[in-house]
């Protein structure tokens, strides 16, 4: 992960070095086993992407045998571990492809690349602070990454390819603690589950830290209203993940006794699974369920807040306007995080849960939206009247909203229990969570990556190419996307190696291999990113510090910014977002600018 | 950055894609069969190759009595030709009632036959590929080739791929890639052993038992009912292709066995270190050449001789189990009287499924000698096992699982024919009384509801004396 | 290039809502029409929702598409400075409330009748027709001999089939739903009604279909590999079909395989 920066971030480290404690510490403490935020930052999105491009390839694996079943696979159907089976998918291993998609997109990209890639880049810049509050912490929480990669790439591998965990990502039990009950169920899900409990602990890390680092580490005048959202959603993120996680890591521990210990909290008595011995213990698979969502709801949201903050300051720089509604902003985040914590039932309407529970967790489901309604408008009205730059970022910060739109409105449906029955584990969930953590929150991502790529490497991007990005990766998402709703409407249920195999789905072929058209155009224009982030890095034209012009205080810092990153501790006078503002000029004024009060023309 | 060339890559990419999904899978060898030395392997290769081909490429011998589906044709008189559109025909279809062309042919005469790309059944137009050149005009007789010779195996082979494969494998030797995840293990044809009969206990089994179990699958394990898939001509066409398979692999096994008396691998090596013998490897294989030569088509042709007739027979009527008396009511007399049959020393039913019918007699407990070997060998864990090698328990009777059907005589068969490949005996001729028969399966049949119901309470007490331990 | 950017972001909406429009008449729709009452309520609330969506989905998108144009003509001099509006927020918070409240009350009614067990039809309340045990991978039916009630035990002379359930036309029915193994989902996508079997539970599921005719059962929840295979089919007949059904099915069970001259008692299972 150290390969990037010896251009970039050292080229400049010193030039200003205020701090006399920081020393030339050699390579490794500097660019591997770094304690700065900036260069951990780094890592993780470099990670991350490299982990996007692994996930993505597992998506079009399922996308082949969805479009074309029981058919050779190009490419790795000559592999010599496919051979036996003539180049096909078989059902175990297409179990295991959507597992582990799910698995290394949510556990290895989407929460990472937030709260291990942004936040850590942009917490100390955005609040004028020199570094974390625990910068060994903050390394730990990186490096403990590591393990996680290694211990999901030892289950994907442990049993040959083909035998990777099966149980999906949400990982229910029985399925997921019997080791006769499927065939990744066995070693492999048992290093599944040290692997998210390894995650877990590098989150914890994170959000501590990131938790005191907000609270205690502001500079002066930073006060919690004039914060930038980016902060307020790292900050709710933080909070989300310190309340919901060891619930998940308790959780998994009971799975990993059930599995290993001989313990029974999730498997009740005589059960007969693969002809083997019946099951001893009274133990209840529901009590998993309450567990798991219990974290796994706020972790939805873990993986949508921080991105709806670096949107909104994305689209009010591009826009040259304030954020409308900044306090109302505030308020629904952290509205979507309180009522995030008491809606996780409505993942288990048709789970033979109390039915009476169901309608409670039907209102209050429906109330979240209420929250992400307020947001979306907000974000329109902070474009309405603006003087709009089409730049690569804001393109991409507008599709989020876009599909955020989409995403929220179709979860609707699911909340309201009576056509849950229906769609329930159909495509219509797997459309509707696409269209929020890909639709929404990568989108978000990918503008965020071009944002802030000048700050971190000094360089910027290239606009044509990164539009280009934009341009096939929103096409070829809502062709694979979109279509997907109507599938569910048509009935067809997620997760089957052969859906045509019902009478009443096998018309739906023509529209699946669409959409796997769709995603391989989608697949390759990722190449696009990578190759333009990775060129950028070393040979894109070089920027100033602020050449977006905009208000935060990271731009008020050199590009990239040196270990300790102000060359003084900024003073901040004013929120984030005034841009425009007939105080200036510029239609722009940084948040460290200070005017001299003058009394206002009459 | 030319972009269009990008777009242009990505485009010729996905339509590259497409094309790669044919599906090349290819017949598998016997272990056996590589244990022979090369020259000895090549020709049973060779033999394999000629008589059954490969997947893609099936070859139906006519010397076993699988129906691999015969030619259908149909004469039909054109309506119209369009020359301009020389692809489309269309056809008077009022002469056929099931007029369904859909990967048929076109045979205008003899040698001109096209390939029928797409078919509209309402308006009989059909469409060829490449386009007729000759001279069609309205009214002319053309010939339809519904059904290409050997279809129904071909229909097989491609629900076999879709349906079993990744179990069975594709030489239906039960080492598809899912197989090494189930318990039990999916069969493995090659012997031509099947386990669910209706047949006696020296038969193999026939169409319809096959047929049964893929009706009803096989409750216990991994073996589902496809009565929703194999509908029609699908169950025939997959039964044919499982004996085909089986054929094929008992084929196999019958060539290694002639040969591998002299030429296995290691024979030859210990014919070669035998002073007595003084041979060299090379006099081995112009001998072995010299028998080919002579005995080969001999050889094959006795083989399938045999493996016809066994399968011919299965059918046949008189080596069905049938009983000769109705199944007496499941009396407390009758259900004792079974119970007291399944202790004795006659049936010793006892020994392997337990005294209390559990499933856990002595027997599990022993270790069983290796068929075959001489001296006997033994196998490393104790307990029963299958004539594929793999440890099988003993029934639990109290499951109330029956994995050969649950109907009376299906139990009734199970106990008088024994189940095939496993160390379950067949009674029928040893106790060579159907009443007899008929008791044990009462017995059997009410061991389940020993401990849960009032109706037969009588008969629980009866039993229940017995089972105090 | 700022017009064609706006016009990108107006376009997709209208291909989506195209794409919805037509996609009934491609049957990219509901699998039929919903088989009994509570199911044709489902669909109503289904496109209750729906109108309220598009409403929404349109507005927004509209609003996204006239602010984003608006923004992209040239101007010169500052935006619009402007930290928001307080009444809008009040409305935009109200509105969608309301909204969301009362859709949330107005499905209750439905959801009660379905799943709440008071709710049961007073004839099947108590009265299952068939235990559904679900395990890897097939629906496995127990049903009690005719003329008797279905016992949570297994008797001697109840009767078996595999992944097909047969149930009378018009009429409420109650099963009960379990599980051998792991947790699989008892879904008929043609009732509009879905419930998972979980391992150690016995659930009361009851439906009825208004239609004659063969139906999917689909299982929903993954439940290993080979959960595509999961197919069941649930038959609807009338009255004197099922009945007969039933009667040809115990004298299934109870076949013995004897009819006095053998050659009459080829016993073929799969001649239905």
């Amino acid at each position: 992960m150290s390969i990037a920066t010896p251009e970039t971030a050292g080229a400049h480290s010193h030039e200003h070095d205020p701090h006399g404690g920081h020393h030339d510490i050699g390579f490794i403490r500097k660019y591997v086993f770094s304690t700065d935020h900036k260069i951990i930052g780094i890592q993780f999105l470099i990670t991350t992407l490299l982990m996007l491009m692994v996930g993505g390839a597992l998506a079009l694996g399922v996308r082949w045998q969805l479009a074309f079943p029981w058919q050779a696979m190009p490419f790795v159907g000559h592999l010599h571990v496919f051979q036996g089976q003539g180049g096909i998918i078989s059902p175990e291993f297409y179990t295991m492809l959507f597992t582990m998609h799910a698995t290394v997109m949510i556990f290895l990209v989407i929460i990472p690349i937030l709260a291990g890639a942004f936040g850590n880049f942009l917490i100390p810049l955005q609040i004028g602070a020199d570094d974390m509050a625990f910068p060994t912490l903050n390394m730990l929480s990186y490096w403990f990454m590591w393990p996680a990669i290694a211990c999901f790439g030892i289950s994907f591998f442990i049993g040959g390819i083909t035998a990777g965990p099966a149980a999906g990502w949400t990982s229910y039990p029985v399925l997921a603690a019997l080791a006769t009950a499927a065939p990744g169920s066995g070693p492999a899900q048992t290093f599944w589950l040290l692997a998210v409990t390894f995650i877990g602990v590098s989150s914890m890390m994170g959000s501590v830290n990131y938790m005191t680092t907000i609270i205690n580490m502001r500079a002066p005048g930073m006060t919690l209203f004039r914060m930038p959202m980016t902060i307020w959603g790292m900050f709710i993120t933080a909070i989300l993940q310190a309340f919901a996680l060891p619930v998940l890591t308790a959780a998994g521990f009971m799975v990993l006794l059930d599995r290993i210990g001989g313990t029974c909290f999730f498997i009740p008595a005589g059960l007969v699974v693969n002809n083997a011995d019946p099951t001893i213990g009274g133990g209840q698979p529901l009590l998993w369920q309450h567990l798991f969502w219990f974290y796994s709801h706020p972790a939805v949201y873990i993986m949508l807040l921080p991105a709806m903050g670096m949107v909104s300051d994305i689209l009010c720089t591009f826009a040259r306007k304030p954020l409308f509604g900044y306090k109302p902003m505030v308020y629904s985040m952290s509205a979507i995080a309180g009522l995030g914590f008491i809606v996780w039932g409505h993942h288990m309407f048709t789970s033979g849960m109390n039915p009476a529970l169901g309608m409670t967790f039907m209102v209050s489901t429906m109330m979240i939206a209420l929250p992400s309604a307020v947001k979306t408008f907000n974000w329109i009205g902070t474009l309405w009247g603006g003087n709009l730059q089409f730049t690569t970022p804001m393109l991409n910060a507008i599709a989020f909203v876009s599909m955020f739109i989409v995403g929220g409105l179709s979860g609707i449906f699911m909340a309201a229990v009576p056509v849950d029955l229906y769609i329930h584990d159909t495509y219509f969930i797997v459309a509707h969570f696409h269209y929020v953590l890909f639709g929404a929150t990568l989108f978000g991502v990918f503008g965020a990556i071009h944002f802030w790529f000048p700050k971190m490497f000094g360089r910027m991007m290239n606009d044509t190419v990164g539009k280009w990005h934009f341009f096939l990766t929103f096409i070829g998402f809502n062709g694979t996307f979109f279509t997907m709703h109507l599938l569910g409407v048509a009935g067809m249920p997620r997760r089957l190696a052969d859906p045509y195999n019902y009478p009443y789905l096998e018309h739906l072929l023509p529209m699946n291999q669409f959409m796997t058209y769709s995603a391989i155009l989608m697949g390759f224009a990722q190449f696009l990113l990578l190759g333009n982030f990775f060129f950028s890095m070393f040979w894109g034209p070089k920027c100033g510090r602020n050449p977006w012009h905009a208000n935060g205080l990271e731009w008020d810092a050199p590009s990239p910014p040196p270990h300790g990153n102000f060359e003084t501790v900024p003073v901040v006078y004013r929120g984030p977002y005034e841009y425009s503002s007939p105080e200036s000029d510029k239609d722009y004024l940084p948040q460290t600018e200070y005017i001299a009060p003058h009394p206002s023309p009459a | 950055m030319k972009f269009r060339n990008i777009l242009l890559s990505a485009g010729l990419l996905c339509a590259a894609l497409t094309g790669c999904g044919e599906f090349k899978s290819e017949f598998s060898l016997n272990e056996k069969t590589t244990n022979l030395m090369p020259e000895a392997e090549d020709v049973v290769k060779e033999q394999l190759h000629e008589y059954f081909g490969t997947p893609e490429d099936l070859v139906g011998w006519l010397k076993f009595p699988i129906d691999y589906g015969a030619e259908e044709t149909v004469t039909l008189r054109v309506k119209s030709f369009e020359e301009s559109a020389s692809g489309k025909i269309v056809l008077d279809v009022a002469a056929d009632e099931q007029a369904d062309y859909q990967g048929g042919s076109i045979k205008v005469s003899e040698e001109e036959i096209y390939q029928i790309s797409s078919h509209d059944p309402s308006s009989g137009t059909v469409f060829v590929k490449p386009g007729i050149e000759a001279k069609l005009k309205t009214g002319d007789e053309v010939t339809i080739v519904k059904r290409h010779g050997g279809w129904k195996l071909k229909r097989g082979r491609n629900l076999y791929m879709k349906h079993c494969v990744h179990c069975h494998g594709v030489s239906g030797d039960g080492e598809g890639p899912t197989a090494q995840y189930l318990s039990p293990l999916p069969r493995d044809y090659r012997k031509g052993v099947f386990k669910f009969t209706s047949t006696i206990s020296t038969e193999k089994a026939a169409r319809r038992d096959l047929a049964q179990t893929l009706y009803e699958g096989i409750q216990g394990t991994s073996m589902p009912s496809f009565k929703l898939k194999l509908i029609g001509d699908d169950m025939e066409a997959m039964v044919g292709y499982v004996r085909f398979l089986a054929t094929r692999g008992e084929f196999e096994l019958r060539l290694d066995g002639e040969f591998g008396v002299d030429y296995s691998k290691d024979v030859v090596t210990r014919r070669i270190k035998d002073e007595d013998e003084k041979i060299t490897r090379q006099e081995i294989i112009e001998e072995f050449r010299s028998m080919i030569e002579s005995d080969l088509p001999d050889l094959v042709d006795s083989t399938a001789t045999i493996l016809a007739e066994d399968w011919e027979r299965a059918e046949s009527p008189d080596v069905m189990v049938v009983p000769k008396k109705p199944r007496p009511e499941p009396t407390p007399e009758s259900i004792a009287r079974g119970r007291a049959l399944y202790l004795s020393k006659d049936t010793k039913c006892a020994d392997c499924h337990g005294v209390t019918g559990y499933g856990d007699g002595k027997q599990t407990e022993e270790y069983a000698q290796m068929p075959g070997t001489t001296p006997p060998i033994t196998y490393a864990k104790p307990g029963l096992y299958d004539d594929w090698g793999h440890p099988i328990k003993p029934r639990n009777l109290h499951s109330g699982m029956y994995r050969g059907g649950r109907r009376p005589i299906d139990i009734f068969r199970r106990i008088s024919a024994g189940i095939k490949g496993t160390p379950m005996p067949g009674f029928g001729t040893s106790l060579n009384d159907d009443g007899k028969i008929w008791d044990l399966v009462n017995y059997v049949m009410s061991v389940p509801y020993e401990n849960n119901s009032s109706e037969i309470k009588h008969a629980e007490k009866e039993v229940a004396e017995h089972t105090v331990k | 290039m700022r017009k064609f950017w706006c016009l990108f972001f107006m376009v997709w909406p209208i291909l989506a809502i195209w794409l919805c429009w037509i996609s009934p008449s491609y049957n990219w729709w509901f699998p039929g029409d919903a088989l009994w009452k509570l199911g044709e309520q489902i669909d109503d609330l289904f496109y209750l929702l729906l109108i309220v969506v598009t409403v929404v989905f349109i507005g927004t998108q509209l609003a996204l598409g006239y602010v984003l144009w608006k923004g992209s003509e040239a101007k010169t001099g500052h935006a619009w400075f402007s930290h928001g509006s307080h009444n809008l927020e009040v409305i935009w918070t109200i509105l969608p409330a309301i909204i969301l409240l009362f859709i949330s009350l107005y499905q209750m009614d439905v959801l009660a009748r379905i799943r709440l067990k008071q709710e049961f039809p007073e004839q099947v309340a108590n009265d299952p027709v068939a235990e559904v045990s679900a395990r890897q991978f097939e629906w496995r039916i127990r049903y009690p001999a005719p003329g008797k009630k279905l016992r949570a035990l297994p008797q001697p002379d109840d009767l078996y089939t595999v992944n097909d359930l047969h149930i009378p036309v018009g009429k409420p029915v109650m099963i009960r739903l379990r599980s051998e193994d792991v947790q699989h989902s008892f879904g008929l996508p043609h009732l509009r009604l879905m419930q998972d079997a979980v391992p150690g539970l016995v659930i009361p599921v009851w439906f009825q279909s208004n239609k004659v005719g063969k139906y999917e059962i689909v299982c929903k929840e993954l439940c290993g590999w080979g959960h595509y295979k999961m197919q069941g089919e649930l038959t609807v007949e009338l009255e004197e079909d099922y009945n007969a059904y039933l009667q040809e099915l115990q004298e299934k069970m109870n076949d013995d395989g004897y009819s006095g001259d053998p050659a009459e008692t080829v016993a073929l299972s799969n001649e239905d």
